[in-house]
Parts: structure tokens; sequence; C-alpha cells
């Protein structure tokens, strides 16, 4: 175990290196630069900011000077779009208001994901399974943004139950972790259920319902361990996805995080920003897949790291 | 081994639903208190408090709510009102200006706000170290800030400007300027407190705790992509005239967001209002569509062939139905435009070219060697990325076969990288526009000077700058506009653009708000807003 981590740290150190220097890359080959405007400022002007921002230095120098920031004092440097900030402010925070709408949506992701899974698997055949599975169909195909529209529709103007965007308690966030949830709770419904199928199946469900155990407790207990194990794994991609998903939901219900920086500042040529938020991601998805590996340890014990 | 069994399902219930718990717990932490008087869209996150730096609309709107210029301009008429200054004058030469600054002048932090502060303000906006974006404005107008702000030596002693006591701020012109106190009254040259940056340094002292302004309001709370709570400046001359004790301005980017916030009631004003919506609601008592003081146009690559010739640019020219973009694609008051420079500038008319007119547009096309459209290359049309331009593109390029039997293929760019291609030239045709700082046609006239960086056409006329230099130093203003407007008709006689529609603006503000008016800057100071019937 402690092996398996420290191997999957010095991974990390790799992986965190390559993904900040192919991103440095990308960012200075870009074509237009941050300070490319509608207006044209004189040539003087445009030197002035270069040399305030450093983007004058050769290339080389930049990025040793980046790295070593980031490396010796965690210091993303300054955004060079939203000039009152550096990066790591903007960050601190904008990361845990992403964090906490992309914990909710996978929380409904799971919980709507795995109940209908279980339900449909259990009642196999039935019109309420047939009708889950359809409902989750639709939940894949239907892009995220349609079903927040549609939510709104349906939630503010119809309904008129709760608001229509903005930030600030929990009503706020009920629509947008529901519209970036859902796709995903439909993808989970579909792993559990055939999971579910062929671990019903099993010579230990047989044995555990010869017990004489109650159904509710083979199933919730015995089976769905075992259902579960399709569905952890697909936790890492849900969560990256979801990650990624939320710089549209953030942009239409107008929650302040920081999942629609990473299309903004890219737009802006805001570099450091536009880096920060890679680097960020970076390590959000490689936690996310260690905890996974992790958990796959605590549901089948045949699994060792 | 059954409890293990336990501990374990819990282990796993816990694993999954813990992070959620927490995320609930969080976001009450995260709510803001209270509910502000008023609340509206500011259209995207403000890039700096800072004066000196900011160039956008929206941070326009937050930095003329926070500071107060020597000038400001009067909410429905534009014309100049007294700011901080309580009166000026200027010599018979137009070439010093004298400013009064009123006694009672003061920062948020309750000390007195002096002639000195506005000297220190304005040379640090021109200084290199600032890197200001808008500092050239000052450049051919106020004497040796063109050599302050390129760092030349000797730049400080030779700069036009100086506070002989605490009440008076005397600017010296390179010339007589007509549109200056339109230039003074612009948002970049508000004051800024010098002890407050240099107790604190740059950027620091922008954070809310620390920030020091002398405007109607002041900074109580900023959250990043979220909102600025402004509050009430007491210490502010006229605060008296100011009703609202609290504002939110969110940072809500896009306009279909805004739009169903300000119908659910969430917010009370937002400026812009998406094109699709525009003709439900229209009708509306609390819709206003104004005109806005800028034209969108096409740019022609003046470098290269064919439209290095006149007779192909006046062909394009005179083959585009202006009226069946505003009606077709644009669908809103917009009109199309004769000029370059858009009406509505006091004492100024602007010039006029003819619109469509395909059979003459095929005579002109003709003279340069492509009856029909023989023989003409393909051209590509270059627009910003985003459905409107996408739009008018294609109806353009469809025109253009229509008329002419020339291919002109639209493509799209993403922003920076469309910037770009227009600055190298890189283009053959280009979707463009322009939108006035000040009311005054230089502020158009001057993009297609010679040496101008906005220019992007190559096209350059030695008669056309000799006219913008004499109109320059023209002290009778009407002479001055004639030899403008004459400017305007070189332009448009040689049409390295061709001008398309004159540009509104679309506001929504709930009718319960006075103090609020339609103007071609689309400037709306939040100081005057009031509730109908009292305060």
């Amino acid at each position: 175990m402690i092996f398996y981590l420290f191997r999957r740290l010095l991974g990390f150190v790799v992986t965190l290196w390559v993904v900040i220097t192919v991103a440095f890359l990308l960012t200075r080959t870009v074509k237009g630069g941050p300070f490319d405007m509608q207006r044209e400022f004189p040539p003087e002007i445009k030197r002035n900011l270069f040399e305030k921002f450093h983007l004058d230095d050769p290339p080389l120098t930049q990025y040793v000077d980046y790295l070593s920031g980031v490396v010796l004092r965690f210091d993303l440097g300054p955004s060079l779009k939203m000039r009152d900030y550096t990066v790591n402010e903007i960050i601190a925070e904008t990361l845990p208001r992403s964090a906490v709408l992309g914990t909710l949506a996978l929380t409904i992701a799971l919980v709507l994901g795995v109940g209908a899974g279980v339900i449909s698997a259990v009642r196999r055949g039935g019109a309420l399974d047939a009708f889950i599975m359809i409902l989750a169909t639709l939940g894949i195909a239907l892009p995220n943004f349609m079903l927040a529209f549609l939510l709104i529709m349906l939630f503010t103007f119809q309904w008129s139950l709760l608001p229509a965007a903005g930030f600030g308690s929990w009503q706020h966030l009920i629509l947008p972790a529901l519209a970036l949830g859902a796709p995903f709770a439909a993808n989970i419904a579909r792993l559990c259920r055939s999971g579910m199928l062929d671990v019903l199946g099993e010579d230990y469900i047989r044995t555990a319902r010869a017990k004489g155990l109650r159904e509710s407790h083979v199933v919730l207990i015995h089976a769905l361990r075992g259902a579960l194990l399709p569905v952890v794994s697909f936790l890492g991609p849900a969560a990256a996805g979801i990650l990624t998903g939320s710089l549209v939901i953030e942009k239409i219900f107008a929650i302040p995080g920081m999942g629609d920086f990473f299309v903004t500042a890219a737009l802006n040529r805001d570099h450091t920003l536009t880096m920060g938020i890679v680097i960020v991601y970076c390590v959000i998805v490689y936690v996310i897949n260690v905890l996974v590996d992790l958990a796959y340890t605590l549901i089948d014990p045949r699994i060792e790291l | 081994m059954w409890l293990l069994d336990r501990f374990k399902n819990l282990l796993l219930v816990l694993f999954f639903l813990a992070p959620a718990g927490v995320a609930f717990f969080l976001v009450q932490s995260l709510a803001i208190e209270g509910e502000a008087d008023f609340t509206f869209v500011n259209q995207g996150e403000v890039a700096s408090l800072d004066p000196a730096i900011s160039t956008a609309f929206s941070e326009g709107r937050i930095i003329t709510a926070l500071f107060e210029g020597l000038v400001t301009l009067d909410p429905v008429t534009l014309e100049p009102r007294p700011g901080v200054a309580e009166r000026w004058e200027f010599t018979a030469d137009g070439r010093v200006y004298t400013f009064f600054l009123r006694e009672d002048a003061r920062w948020s932090d309750g000390t007195p706000l002096t002639a000195g502060d506005f000297l220190f303000s304005w040379r640090r906006f021109l200084a290199p170290e600032t890197a200001a974006p808008y500092a050239y404005f000052l450049w051919s107008v106020v004497e040796g800030a063109e050599a302050y702000s390129k760092g030349l030596r000797g730049g400080e002693t030779a700069l036009g400007l100086a506070a002989p006591d605490a009440r008076t701020f005397i600017v010296r012109l390179r010339a007589p300027c007509p549109f200056f106190l339109y230039l003074v009254a612009i948002y970049p040259l508000c004051p800024v407190d010098r002890r407050c940056i240099e107790e604190h340094g740059e950027k620091e002292w922008l954070k809310p705790e620390k920030i020091v302004s002398n405007g109607p309001f002041r900074v109580r709370e900023r959250r990043i992509k979220d909102r600025i709570r402004l509050e009430k400046n007491l210490h502010y001359w006229d605060s008296q005239q100011v009703a609202l004790d609290t504002i939110d301005a969110l940072a809500v980017e896009s306009p279909i967001t805004a739009l169903n916030l300000y119908l659910t009631g969430d917010v009370d004003w937002i400026n812009v209002v998406p094109p699709i919506a525009i003709a439900d609601l229209r009708e509306r008592p609390d819709f206003s569509e104004a005109l806005n003081l800028g034209t969108n146009f096409l740019r022609f690559n003046t470098t290269c062939a064919p439209l290095e010739k006149k007779a192909v640019r006046r062909a394009i020219h005179l083959a585009i139905d202006r009226r069946e973009l505003v009606d077709g694609v644009l669908k809103g008051d917009q009109t199309p435009a004769t000029s370059f420079v858009p009406p509505g500038i006091p004492g100024y008319k602007p010039a006029c070219v003819a619109g469509c007119e395909p059979s003459a547009a095929r005579v002109a096309l003709a003279r340069a060697g492509y009856s029909a459209g023989e023989g003409f290359p393909e051209l590509r049309l270059l627009y910003s990325m985003g459905e409107t331009n996408r739009d008018l593109a294609e109806v353009i390029a469809m025109q253009l076969r229509r008329h002419l039997g020339i291919r002109v293929h639209p493509a799209s760019q993403e922003r920076k990288v469309y910037f770009l291609s227009q600055s190298t030239l890189d283009y053959d045709i280009v979707l463009c526009s322009w939108v006035g700082d000040y009311l005054d046609p230089s502020n158009f006239l001057e993009v297609f000077a010679s040496g101008s960086g906005n220019n992007r056409t190559g096209w350059g006329s030695a008669g056309y700058d000799a006219l913008l230099q004499s109109a320059a130093s023209e002290m009778d203003t009407e002479r001055r506009a004639g030899l403008l407007a004459e400017a305007e008709t070189i332009l448009l006689e040689a049409l390295p653009i061709t001008p398309l529609y004159y540009r509104t603006t679309t506001n929504m503000i709930k009718t319960c708000w006075e103090g609020y008016a339609d103007n071609l800057l689309d400037v709306h100071p939040l100081k005057y807003l009031r509730r109908s019937g009292g305060s």
C-alpha cells in the first residue's frame, strides 16, 4: 500500500511536469496575445505592458521563472487580465465554489444512479425497468446545457420554485447540480444495473438467499457491493467530466466558480490563469483517480494494491 | 467479521456521501449577507478597479461610481458638468485650462482631496510603469504627455501639468482642443489616492478593505465573478443627492442568464438584451433601445489585389443592401449607415455616401476589369466568432454574389486571432465596429490617419491627414467641424472601409426606478438613480 502510494506520487510529479510544459508551450505558441484588442495601442504602450508582465523575456527564461515560481513558492503568478488579483487568489476564492457544485452533482449522480440501477435490476424486464432505462438513455443523450434550460423553464418560470441563477444559498445550487449530475446519473444507472444483474446470478447470492436472509439484505448488502465495482471505476472519468462540464453550467447559472475560467482565461490569452487552472485540474483528476483505486480495495477484498 | 463488514459498508457510504454534507455546510458560509437596494448585471468580471488601467464598459460602470474626475457628464445631455472641479476657465488661445477644485472634495476616508492628488494621478496615468492602455489619449493633447509616457529624458519637467495650490489644477495643451472637457471626463483620469497606493502598494491598494476613493460610492465587498457590493460614500461632497445606500453589481456574463434574472425580479437593470428576445420584449415599458455612438463597418485590405483598386471597393460598397442586414439579421432599431461618424455629435454633420445601388456597383466592378465578376478572385470575409456576426457575414456574402457575381467566403476567427489578423493585415475584408469614447468626430476620424495603429487597412491619404491636422489646431468650432467633415468625405470617397449600420444599445430597467436616461455613450451613472416618488 505504502509502496503503491509512493509510486503514484512519483507518477504525479512527472505528470504534472509534462502538463505544465505542454500547457506552457501551447499558451506561448497560440496566435494572438493578451493585449490584442479591439483597439490597437501604440507600440510603446504595448511594450510597457509586456515589460510589466515579463512577457518580453526569452521564452526559456519565462519557462524557468514560471516553473521555479510554482515549485518553490506555490506562486502561479499575476493574472494578465484580472489585474487586481494573483492567480493564487483567484483559484483560492473560486475553487471552493466549484468544488461545492461538483460534489453535489457527483452525489446526485451516485444516489440517483445507484438507486435507479438497483430498482431497475430487481424489477428486470418490468415496466419500471423500461421506464428507468428510457430515462437513462435520454439523460445520456441530452447535453447538460439543454437540460439546464429545461430545468429553468420548469422550476423557475413555470412553477416559480427555484431561482434562475446566482449563488449564495442551497436553493441556488439545486438546478445546476441536477443539470450537471443527471447525465452521469444516467450512466451510473446503466452500469449499476448491468453490474447488479451479473452479480445476482452468482453462487454467493444463491447461498445468501439459501441462508434465509431477507431479500433486501441480499440485494443491498451482498449484491450491491459487487455491482458497485464498475460504478466506482466510472467515478474517475465522471469526476473529470463533472469538472469540465461545470464550465457550461457555471455560465448558465452564473455560479462564480473556477470552471468558467477554464475557457475564458484561454480566450483572453490570460496565460498565467490558464496555466494555473490546468495545474489545478491536473491535481484534482490525479487525486480522484488515486482515491478511486483505494475505494476498490474497500469494495472488493480480492483487490490488493 | 460481520462487524468489519458493517464497518466497511459504513465507510463506503461515508466515502460517497460525506463530501455532499460538507458541500451543503460550505455553501451557507459562502453566502453574502442581505440584499442590496439596487442590483444590476454588469456583464462580466471587472478586470480592475484601478481607473488608470481599465478599458472596458463593465469597469467604467463601477469606476465612475467609485471615483469622480474633475468634470463629469450630464446623464441626459452628456454635456460637461462640474465634478471635483466646481468651475474651470481657459485662456483665449484655448491652450491653458485651469480647474478650481471644490473645497468640500474629500476621499472616502475623510481626508481632503487636493490638486496635488490630480497631479499625482494624471502623472501616474501617463507613466510608463503604469502601462495604462489609454495613456495615448493625452499624447496629442497635453503638452509633454507623449515624451513623459515614452519615458524620454526631461519628461517630468516638460509635462504640462501643475498644481500651484491645493485647489488649483492647471493643464497646458499642445494645441487648442475643443473636446478637451469631454476627454477630462473619461474615467481613466479620475484621481487615485497617493497615500493609499504608497502605503499598500500597487495591486494591494485595490482590495476592498484598503481602497480609498472619492466618488458617490465605495466598495464594501468584492467577490470574484460573483459581485461587487457598493455602499454610499458619506464623505462624497454631493452625498445628499445619492439615494441608494447599497448596490450590487453582478458579474453575470451570459445575456440569457441576465435576462432570466431580470424576468424573475432578481435584478433591477440589465444593460444588454439578447437579440433573440428583443422582438418579444420591445413593447414593454421597461425596454429601451437607443442610438449608440458607434458604427459597424467593413475594413478592406487595400494593400493587395483586387481590393487595392478603388473601383472594386466601390463596387462592394454599392452592392451591400444595409437595410436587409438590419431588418433580416439584427431585427433592432439600428439604421443603415451612410457615414463612418455616427449621427448625434453636437455641431457635426457627418458626410454622406450613397447606399445600395446594384447597377452602379456592376458598372464599378466592370470598370475595374471584372465584368460580371469574371476573373474576380475568391475573397475571405473575416468575422469574430458569434452568431450575429456569422449571420451578417453570410448575408453580405450572399448580396455580393447576387449583385456582383463574386464569391466571398465568410470565415470566423476566435476574437484574439481576429484582432491579430487585422493588425497584421492578414485578411481581405473584415467585419468590425468602432465605438466612440467621447463626443467628438476626431475620436472616429483619427482611426484612419496614416500612422494610426487602429487604421488596419493599409490606406493612407496625405490630404486626409492634413485636414485632421488643421482641424486639430482650429479654434473656431464651426470651421473645425467643416474640416473634419471634409476629411470624412475623403474617407468615404476612397472607401478603405464601408459603413454598414449605426449601433444601438438595449437596456431594461424596472419602471420603479428614475434617474436613468438613454444617451449616445450608454453611460448611466448610479449616483442619479432613485425610486420613483421619493428616494
